[in-house]
């Protein structure tokens, strides 16, 4: 019996309509409608995937359309990508064709937009609302000494 | 991470292969071989069909040919089916033709009819 060298491979003449889970490595030449949980994602020159993705690695040759959430994207100069891309890290070849919206993702352990933004409000308003109240009432003790 | 290096040559392949730890819903129409080894909770259409000893497959399965090592549960329609010694198949067959190993687990009804799809 031969192994498959953990590789999921979607071939030239398959259609696939689903959901995938749990792909390590896959390579899509055919035709697939999914959302898709992966590591490494290929989508070869003959390729169309319309779905969402979530992987560490995209590489797309072909057509992709859907919300895409990736740490690294790669578009090498045959792909077209419509919809939405999440990324970290961005490779675009000369000839790549991104009609999406690009969204440069952080990751959480990185850095977090939204607790840093909500840390800096909740910093920013009570400063905020200290100067109004020291402005109305100038002789706070911190002051005054 | 994008060098040269990091990626295979994109090559496309002639066949489709689904590996083991891969977990699908939904319907697989491949025009060509598919060697299936992880769990399939729907339908698959194909030309060669390969289920491997980890595949797990609930649904219907329609093929030219099939070898099964794996599980099936629900219907096989081929020309011809092969099951091995580690098969389970539960389910209906339609089939002209089946070999079935010494040791296959199978729990089927058996329907021979003439099959041109796949």
């Amino acid at each position: 019996m031969d192994k498959l060298g953990s590789k999921t491979v979607i071939g030239a003449g398959a259609t696939f309509t689903g959901k995938i889970a749990n792909a390590r490595v896959i390579e899509v030449h055919g035709k697939v409608n999914a959302d898709l949980t992966a590591e490494k994602v290929t989508i070869g020159e003959a390729g169309h995937f319309n779905g969402a993705i979530h992987a560490d690695l995209v590489v797309v040759s072909g057509h992709y359309e859907g919300k895409m959430q990736a740490g690294s994207v790669w578009a090498t100069a045959t792909a077209s990508i419509s919809g939405k891309l999440h990324y970290e890290t961005l490779q675009m070849d000369r000839g790549a064709a991104l009609n999406c919206h690009i969204v440069h993702n952080w990751t959480a352990k990185n850095h977090n937009p939204a607790q840093s933004d909500n840390d800096d409000a909740d910093q920013l308003l009570p400063a905020a609302s200290d100067k109004a109240k020291n402005g109305a009432v100038p002789t706070t003790p911190e002051e005054g000494a | 991470m994008f060098g040269k290096n990091s990626v295979s040559p994109v090559t496309p392949p002639n066949h489709s292969q689904i590996d083991e730890n891969v977990r699908i819903r939904g319907t697989i129409t491949v025009s060509e071989p598919l060697v299936m080894a992880g769990h399939l909770d729907g339908d698959i259409k194909a030309d060669t069909l390969h289920i491997l000893s980890t595949a797990i497959i609930t649904g219907d399965v329609t093929a030219q040919s099939v070898t099964i090592d794996g599980r099936v549960h629900g219907s096989i329609v081929a020309d011809k089916v092969y099951l091995s010694a580690t098969a389970h198949f539960e389910g209906q067959l339609h089939c002209q033709g089946v070999a079935i190993d010494h040791g296959a687990y199978v729990d089927a009804k058996f329907t021979k009819e003439p099959v041109t799809n796949g």
